[in-house]
């Protein structure tokens, strides 16, 4: 094994802990090495020295665990679990590092977002609560229209006398009253439900985009 | 070797090695090697816990192009060493009396 190899499996190991403490440890293993260098040793020989990586993190982490729970009694759950994790379990992949994107870049991803992606959405959001408004104002038209016209033809036999065409035109008035009272809880339920999924579809967007930024 | 035996006898011996001068990490595992079993990775908490309870201070300094750490023992260290000959003389009336089995 090579030092760059050793180096890299114990990197992995240790990764639950602080970065400046893992920055120490490399610290340490790397002056020794270069002082056994000097010293006339050989590569091989000295990295065997150094034990397997495996052993080595084991000993800093059991160590790092103990104090922990001398100083911070409280809240050692949490680093304990991580050590344990670390000891027991193949490590963690480290995430490789977020590049810092400058503030400006952002503003103009989050401008080009809103106009071709927001903006759309908003209309689309905007087009589904008008469709819930229509068909609730189309169910008082049908039961409003039908009253209208049965009161109309009543009217009208009321001066003109009696033709079988008014009277069918009562019926046709209470028949339209009758299905907009029918289909109104339908209506009501579709517009609620639109209403709803509009909500649901802003609340849903808005926790995505503030996950996003607590990621970042 | 008992290991809580063990760990404060390499305190100890860490602390003795600096108390001649100040010493860095391959030249102090050099010095206790030929007296008692250390290794590299038991020696990096000993200088951890000793730094963190200003048992030892320490400073980089430069070396052949590159850093190296320097430990120093301070005042605090001092007399904890004190402390552990002052244990050690009681304990070697105990060693005697264990090995002799009181008789005299």
């Amino acid at each position: 094994m090579t030092r760059y190899e050793w180096e890299r499996e114990l990197k992995k190991y240790i990764a639950a802990l602080p970065k400046t403490e893992q920055a120490k440890i490399f610290d340490y293993y790397g002056e020794i090495f270069e002082d056994k260098i000097e010293a006339g040793m050989q590569e091989e020989q000295i990295i065997r020295e150094f034990g397997n990586p495996y052993d080595v993190a084991s000993r800093i982490l059991s160590d790092f665990k103990i104090e922990k729970e001398k100083t911070e009694e409280p809240d050692l759950s949490d680093k304990k679990e991580e050590t344990k994790k670390a000891i027991h379990e193949t490590p963690t992949v480290n995430t490789p590092e977020k590049k810092e994107t400058s503030a400006f870049s952002r503003f103009i991803l989050a401008a080009v977002l809103f106009i071709f992606v927001g903006l759309p959405a908003l209309a689309v959001l905007a087009g589904l609560a008008f469709c819930g408004v229509a068909l609730l104002v189309s169910a008082v038209a049908l039961i409003l229209g039908g009253i209208f016209d049965f009161f109309y033809f009543v009217a009208m036999l009321g001066m003109y006398g009696y033709s079988g065409a008014y009277l069918a035109h009562l019926g046709i008035g209470l028949m339209i009253t009758a299905t907009g009272f029918l289909l109104s809880p339908l209506f009501l339920f579709l517009t609620k439900k639109l209403f709803m999924l509009c909500g649901k579809i802003f609340i849903k967007t808005g926790n995505y985009i503030s996950n996003k930024r607590k990621v970042n | 070797m008992d290991t809580q035996l063990k760990k404060g006898l390499l305190d100890a011996c860490v602390l003795s090695v600096l108390r001649e001068e100040e010493s860095y990490g391959y030249k102090i595992i050099s010095d206790i090697a030929p007296y008692i079993e250390i290794s590299e990775s038991t020696l990096y908490p000993i200088l951890k816990r000793l730094e963190s309870t200003d048992m030892v201070t320490t400073r980089s300094k430069e070396y052949n192009g590159r850093l190296r750490k320097y430990y120093m023992i301070t005042e605090k260290g001092l007399s904890r060493l004190r402390e552990f000959i002052d244990d050690l003389k009681e304990f070697e009336k105990i060693y005697n009396f264990i090995v002799i089995g009181g008789r005299k």
